[in-house]
């Protein structure tokens, strides 16, 4: 049998060296492998160190004794009588398994995630991140966060706080453009890309996030755009329909002409009858030439309709009832409109439940609204009032234009509205 | 004597109605008034045998509204509406208030006693149905009540989302109705619809 001590010179050297590399992987392996939660390599990786290390320590012996002179002891000579095969198949052992605990490392590293793993994830991310304690000390921070600080502020992100604040109100770089403020503000930056920023806090951590937003914020731009347009087109459909009606009491009015000349015209038939003895009914004919003249005279005179408190006013006089009015009406339609309603259901409220005589409408306005108050010199409310359909319907509709409706039962009825007064509204 | 209120915003349609009822035997015209948002304080202040009102009345003041108030407060006041509009609700709508009777503007003198009469005489005077009305290449009964319900609220100017919001269906079925009517009526586009819709009367909404 062939023992170590039989080998070449050069081939003892390359034993030497697998032996050497071995013992240096078991040494890079240990505080991987210790780290870990799995107990078979910590097991088999202490063994392996000391095989491999008495292995190069007998081999290494044995080099030596190759010069006559030495003496060896008698452990290392017995070893060295050895056949070769044994060292052989220890070493290729050994070798094996720091193979399969590299092999395994190497897996474990590539499916699991590390705490390096996860920086190198943030750093690949398009989003900016950056995680902050209370103070604003940076914790995390990713590529995309720190270069989008450069881009608008010229300077790392070194205070997760501050940098928030700055969004928002601190100088920014010559190109950059804040375009939102507020919970989530928005920024063009010089590459006309457009970012929105976004904080939360979770957990005492604060949280800074930055999303590119370029097409989101082009969509909303287009859309801002076309419903833009869209208002002003139904504000024309609106007016058009305004016109529209205008037109049919055109017509109507064109219609009732031309009923009254076609009444004219049967008036004149039935008289040319009558006097040809045709027709026996005077009376009838009596009734439509009277009827006739009237609707000429109608139409000669072109009849036309008061201003709203006007024919207010006339109905309230038609029953006894005085109304007194101080100011003016708003020139504001639907504060003019709103009033007057509100004028005709202070009437038939004082009328139904008050018994009044009289009703006073005072009518006032600042540079923001416009005020109204009614008030009638019937009996005062023994109750208190329940709004019912009319003023009900009165405050729904009052607020429907923003407006607001105060009900005061004592000392007496007050009704108060107020309607805000429009922009661009001269009076 | 029946005392007659008149309630219409157009002078001249209301001195004809008024000349109407002075030149007949049976009738006595007590008042008129413009806005039906006075109806009621005069159905209070007067004895109202009958009212003739407009549903389009000045001040943007509804007739139907002030209808649905008077046959509440004084039931046994009859209230006649007459118009000119062909809106195809109006009539659902009189009928819900527990208008009387329901009649076209259009009509000559003798008519209008005629209803005056028969509903004095205790009759619901109606139209068979709603005037059918063009509208493109359909006419007003092709379209379902929804259909017209959006289309009331397309022309005055509403956006998609609102009509959608305020009648309580989803945007895509708003967009469904309005493609529909589309098809139906071969209008190129929305505005399109909601113009010729408004002209032609078949809806109103004066908001």
């Amino acid at each position: 049998m062939i023992g170590f001590c039989d080998l070449h010179y050069a081939v003892k050297s390359i034993f030497l060296v697998v032996t050497f590399v071995a013992i240096c992987s078991c040494i890079c392996l240990f505080p991987r492998v210790f780290s870990r939660k799995k107990l078979l390599p910590k097991l088999l990786l202490p063994p392996c160190f000391i095989l491999s290390g008495a292995m190069l320590i007998l081999f290494a012996a044995q080099v030596k004794s190759a010069h006559p002179a030495w003496k060896l002891t008698p452990i290392i000579e017995s070893v060295a009588e050895l056949p070769v095969i044994l060292p052989i198949l220890l070493l290729l052992t050994v070798i094996a398994t720091l193979l399969t605990i590299v092999i395994k490392e190497r897996k474990f590293e590539k499916n699991s995630i590390t705490r390096s793993s996860v920086k190198e994830s943030l750093d690949y991310l398009n989003t900016g991140l950056c995680f902050a304690y209370k103070n604003g000390m940076v914790i995390l921070i990713n590529h995309r966060m720190n270069n989008l600080s450069h881009t608008i502020f010229g300077r790392d992100l070194q205070n997760a706080n501050g940098f928030w604040e700055n969004l928002s109100n601190g100088e920014i770089q010559s190109g950059v453009t804040r375009l939102s403020m507020g919970a989530n503000p928005s920024l063009r930056l010089p590459d006309k890309t457009v970012w929105t920023f976004a904080r939360e806090v979770i957990d005492g951590i604060t949280q800074l996030t930055a999303a590119e937003t370029t097409r989101l914020n082009k969509l909303t731009e287009e859309l801002k755009e076309k419903n833009a347009e869209l208002t002003v087109m139904n504000n024309r459909l609106l007016k058009y329909g305004e016109n529209v009606d205008k037109l049919t009491r055109e017509k109507e009015r064109l219609e009732t002409k031309v009923r009254i000349h076609r009444e004219l015209g049967q008036a004149l038939l039935a008289t040319r009858r009558y006097l040809r003895s045709e027709n026996d009914n005077p009376q009838e004919l009596l009734n439509m030439l009277k009827r006739n003249i009237a609707m000429l005279r109608m139409e000669s005179e072109s009849p036309k309709n008061d201003k709203p408190i006007v024919m207010l006013m006339k109905a309230a006089h038609s029953a006894g009832i005085e109304v007194l009015i101080t100011g003016q009406m708003p020139k504001q339609e639907d504060a003019n409109r709103l009033f007057f309603e509100g004028a005709t259901e202070a009437l038939t409220n004082a009328v139904r439940h008050a018994d009044a005589k009289k009703l006073c409408v005072e009518l006032t306005e600042d540079d923001k609204a416009y005020f109204a108050c009614f008030t009638n010199d019937g009996s005062k409310p023994q109750n208190k009032i329940v709004e019912g359909g009319g003023l009900g319907s009165l405050r729904l509709k009052t607020e429907q234009i923003g407006g607001t409706m105060e009900v005061l039962n004592q000392p007496e009825f007050v009704l108060k509205m107020t309607v805000l007064k429009k922009r661009g509204d001269n009076l | 004597m029946i005392n007659v209120l008149i309630v219409e915003d157009d002078p001249m349609a209301r001195k004809l109605l008024e000349i109407y009822i002075n030149a007949s035997e049976n009738y006595n015209h007590i008042q008129s008034v413009e806005s039906a948002a006075l109806a009621e304080f005069c159905c209070r202040t007067n004895k109202v045998d009958v009212v003739l009102m407009d549903v389009c009345t000045a001040m943007n003041a509804s007739g139907l509204d002030a209808a649905e108030k008077i046959k509440k407060e004084f039931p046994n006041t009859k209230v006649i509406i007459i118009t000119s509009q062909p809106e195809c609700s109006f009539i659902d709508r009189a009928h819900k208030v527990g208008v009387d009777s329901f009649w076209y503007k259009s009509s000559a003198a003798e008519e209008i006693l005629s209803v005056l009469d028969r509903t004095m005489a205790g009759e619901q005077v109606y139209p068979e149905s709603a005037p059918s009305l063009k509208l493109g290449d359909t006419f007003s009964e092709n379209l379902t009540h929804r259909e017209l319900e959006v289309l009331r609220e397309l022309v005055a100017g509403e956006s998609d989302a609102a009509i959608a919001e305020k009648l309580f269906m989803s945007l895509r079925t708003v967009k469904g109705h309005i493609q529909s009517m589309r098809e139906k009526t071969g209008f190129r586009n929305r505005t399109e619809l909601a113009v010729r819709a408004r002209e032609s009367g078949l809806v109103i909404n004066n908001k």
